[in-house]
């Protein structure tokens, strides 16, 4: 991250919160989005630079067949996007990644596409991981229609009416992505070929603006069919409504294993996040419009929390609390003298603390996050990274020990010999390599199980150094203990970036891959987490956002908690 | 011929190594160098594949010794026989940053396998502001790889036999005074294109890899990732 980027001063100055708070599954699975969101800073650059968005085409027939392409100018560059619209069979409709066949299939191109780019695409895009792409397609993403509101919002539309609102508060988008590929993966171009491009340097910009322009077809498919059904009478969406609209997403184990290999970047973000928190606890005076810009957000927060309704018990209980820590915060934030008192940020920051559920907390924190934009909005462009990680084989023994017992206090605290502490694996399964959690007691595989376990691994290195000279070199010891090479890197790795790694045991019998997946869904601006077990969670994204004809408006940028459009009369 | 992402030969290779039983730490500097081997024109599945088919069965790690000289650092296997270059080549990268300004010395790997994989692996790790000349000689013939700015930016070989030799070869490698010459190779091109690679060598890389991949089976369907198989929503 830049020095100057992390240098910003501010009246006062507060401590970053400790790796050991921060990097834990359970706070990690609490997380929000924040303005800092990749969603939310992709809308944000998409209105200062004044990207320009056109429908370049839209060769869908009446019952919703065919293709759409979206182009977007950014200052510099073009993209577009392919959309490719399919008549799936209800059966063949599933979130899995082992599915074959979606309503939707999708590509962000670099530029625009020619009749044969587009012909090329036509024949491979709908197979999806069974296609090959090539380095002008940036991602490759596929959708699966809500059967919940899809039809119904055609059905509506086609009859003159707007949909019923209790139901698009339920579902809250139309179409629900399955995947979003980028980085080179089946053949489109690698993340290097487009990381130095100033709009896309932040981490999953183009996967981003793959969706918000998924989220543009959707809104057009539903009401291109409704007049096709309708003819004369039917009408389009009211724009409030459209607004709410987003695009859901189900996202499952994937995500995961990108959190551990990705080091630097994780810490990256985090450090992001923190400084972030820091400078606004740091603000003093506060300023009278961002006491009345946090009110709102908490009455906002209470209407929004209120309409997040879940079939997991588990986050219901969590929701139910959420409704009473906002209730808490309301009240303490209703008096004066709550803000008309010395660093009144952090002391608001630090009762939270004291008086909210873990969840509650990190909702404080992306309110408290999002009236200083002016203060934190940079540190979005250090939400990135160059490098991957460190490796100094000069380091001595006695070097490495001491940052390993620093930074992996949590994991030497585990106790491995026990069964529990190792009971699950990580794997990829031969079925379309999608990511598996397994049980290392009653399944095979173990063998081939991914560099998840980071915990144990470094447990391990910690015993066999025991007894090494302390003066010898990493070199000379990684020279005759070659399987210690990934758990020394992990180490000389955390002890300069401590939000690198997760602190928990990610094999232990009681671990929730869902807490990794909330994080990285937070860091990308994901809204409404619907978790349908401990694996997999449905989300909402860009629900809120203004389309590309309001980006200009003044409340472009105020999309943290949307909450259901006014009825029509 | 099939066209590759970067990320998509570091994937397949890491876990081609994998499944071969490469330790992961070895693995991923492995997936490192053939993006290097494959960023500046050559086929880096075609080497990756043979030096993981090469491997014994298991695999026995950290049996190598450096004698030490004024002048050489030399790297041999302990019990005599060849090096193996996945072992060897982040070994080689480590003593070079440990002799960082040593005037003068050479470290030498002998009897290695596949001395390109193993000067490919001196491509990464903060390796990046020296420039090093790696030379070998075997029965195949002589070859000289030049390493500049953590790529590979110049290569000399009378033919194909001498640079993809599985050796065994003693490899030299030492800094570099002299500046490389203008690279023609296609460093820049992978990373806006993409890497072209012979689908024969491709073909058996993703089969090395597959052997990492586990067999789906109707429990793990169903239990393995936590989703239901037909979407209800």
């Amino acid at each position: 991250m830049p020095a100057d980027t992390l240098t910003k001063a501010v009246p006062i100055a507060v401590a970053l919160r400790p790796p050991d708070q921060v990097m834990r599954l359970g706070r990690m699975g609490a997380m929000f989005q924040t303005r800092l969101s990749f969603m939310r800073s992709l809308i944000r650059r998409m209105a200062a630079e004044r990207w320009t968005f056109e429908r370049r085409c839209f060769d869908i027939d009446d019952t919703g067949f065919g293709v759409a392409i979206y182009v977007v100018h950014t200052p510099e560059r073009t993209y577009s996007l392919i959309a490719f619209a399919h008549d799936l069979p209800p059966e063949q409709r599933t979130d899995r990644v082992i599915a074959e066949a979606w309503d939707a299939t999708f590509n962000l191109f670099d530029g625009v596409p020619t009749d044969a780019d587009i012909d090329r695409l036509r024949l491979v895009t709908p197979k999806q991981e069974a296609g090959r792409f090539s380095d002008k397609e940036l991602v490759l993403a596929r959708a699966n229609k809500s059967l919940r509101l899809f039809d119904h919002v055609v059905a509506r539309l086609a009859d003159g009416r707007q949909p019923d609102i209790g139901m698009l508060v339920d579902v809250g988008y139309l179409m629900r992505t399955t995947a979003v590929y980028g980085n080179g993966k089946f053949g489109c171009a690698d993340r290097s070929k487009i990381a130095d491009r100033p709009e896309m340097r932040t981490a999953f910009q183009a996967e981003m603006l793959t969706v918000y322009l998924v989220r543009l077809f959707t809104v057009d498919l539903v009401e291109h069919i409704a007049r096709g059904q309708g003819g004369a009478g039917a009408v389009g969406l009211s724009p409030p409504i459209r607004c709410f609209l987003g695009i859901g997403n189900a996202t499952g184990l994937g995500m995961a294993p990108f959190l551990v290999s990705h080091p630097v970047l994780t810490h990256n973000w985090v450090l992001a996040r923190e400084t972030a928190l820091a400078r606004a606890r740091g603000i003093d005076p506060v300023p009278l419009s961002s006491v009345s810009a946090l009110r709102r957000l908490t009455d906002l927060a209470a209407v929004y929390v209120d309409e997040w309704v879940v079939e997991d018990a588990l986050q219901t209980e969590r929701i139910a609390e959420l409704c009473r820590d906002i209730g808490r915060l309301r009240d303490h934030i209703s008096i004066d003298a709550c803000f008309n008192r010395p660093a009144a940020i952090d002391a608001l920051y630090r009762w939270g603390e004291n008086d909210l559920s873990v969840e509650g907390q990190e909702l404080l924190v992306s309110i408290l996050l999002e009236p200083f934009g002016d203060q934190i909005d940079d540190l979005c462009h250090a939400m990135q990274a160059d490098v991957t990680d460190s490796w100094d084989p000069v380091m001595s023994i006695a070097t490495l020990r001491s940052n390993l017992q620093a930074a992996f206090a949590w994991a030497l605290a585990i106790d491995f010999a026990s069964p529990q502490s190792t009971k699950r694996f990580w794997y990829y399964s031969d079925e379309k390599l999608e990511p598996r959690f397994g049980d290392r007691t009653t399944e095979p595989g173990a063998e081939h199980e991914m560099p998840i376990a980071v915990a144990r691994d470094v447990a391990r290195l910690d015993a066999a150094l025991a007894d090494v000279d302390p003066a010898a070199t990493v070199a000379e010891f990684v020279m005759r203990n070659p399987e210690h090479r990934f758990a020394i890197r992990r180490v000389q790795t955390a002890a300069r970036y401590p939000y690198a790694e997760i602190r928990d045991n990610l094999i232990d019998a009681n671990c929730r891959p869902i807490d990794m997946l909330r994080f990285k869904l937070a860091l990308f601006g994901a809204g409404k987490y619907d978790p349908k077990s401990s694996l997999w969670t449905r989300i909402t994204l860009f629900q809120g956002a203004p389309f590309p004809e309001d980006l200009s408006s003044a409340d472009a940028d105020d999309w943290l908690f949307p909450i259901r459009p006014e009825a029509e009369a | 011929m099939t066209a590759l992402s970067l990320n998509e030969l570091g994937f397949a290779v890491r876990w081609a190594a994998s499944g071969a039983g490469v330790p992961i730490g070895l693995a991923e500097e492995l997936a490192q160098a053939a993006k290097a081997i494959g960023q500046a024109g050559l086929d880096p599945a075609r080497v990756v594949s043979a030096a993981l088919g090469g491997l014994t069965t298991p695999p026995r790690w950290g049996g190598l010794t450096i004698d030490r000289t004024a002048k050489t650092l030399a790297l041999r296997a302990c019990r005599g026989g060849r090096l193996m270059a996945i072992e060897a080549g982040p070994v080689l990268a480590d003593a070079m940053m440990l002799s960082e300004g040593a005037t003068g010395l050479v470290i030498q790997a002998q009897a290695i396998d596949h001395p390109l994989l193993a000067s490919a692996c001196l491509t990464a790790n903060g390796l990046t502001d020296q420039t090093i000349r790696c030379h070998w000689k075997c029965v195949d013939g002589e070859a000289d790889v030049i390493i500049d700015g953590g790529r590979i930016v110049e290569i000399r070989a009378n033919d194909d036999t001498a640079l993809y030799s599985a050796g065994p070869a003693d490899l030299n490698v030492a800094p570099d005074q002299v500046a490389p010459m203008p690279a023609d190779f296609v460093a820049d091109d992978a990373i806006e294109a993409g890497l072209i690679v012979p689908d024969g060598s491709w073909r058996r890389l993703l089969r090395m890899a597959s052997a990492s991949w586990v067999p789906s089976n109707e429990a793990s369907r169903l239990t393995g990732a936590g989703a239901g198989l037909i979407d209800t929503d």
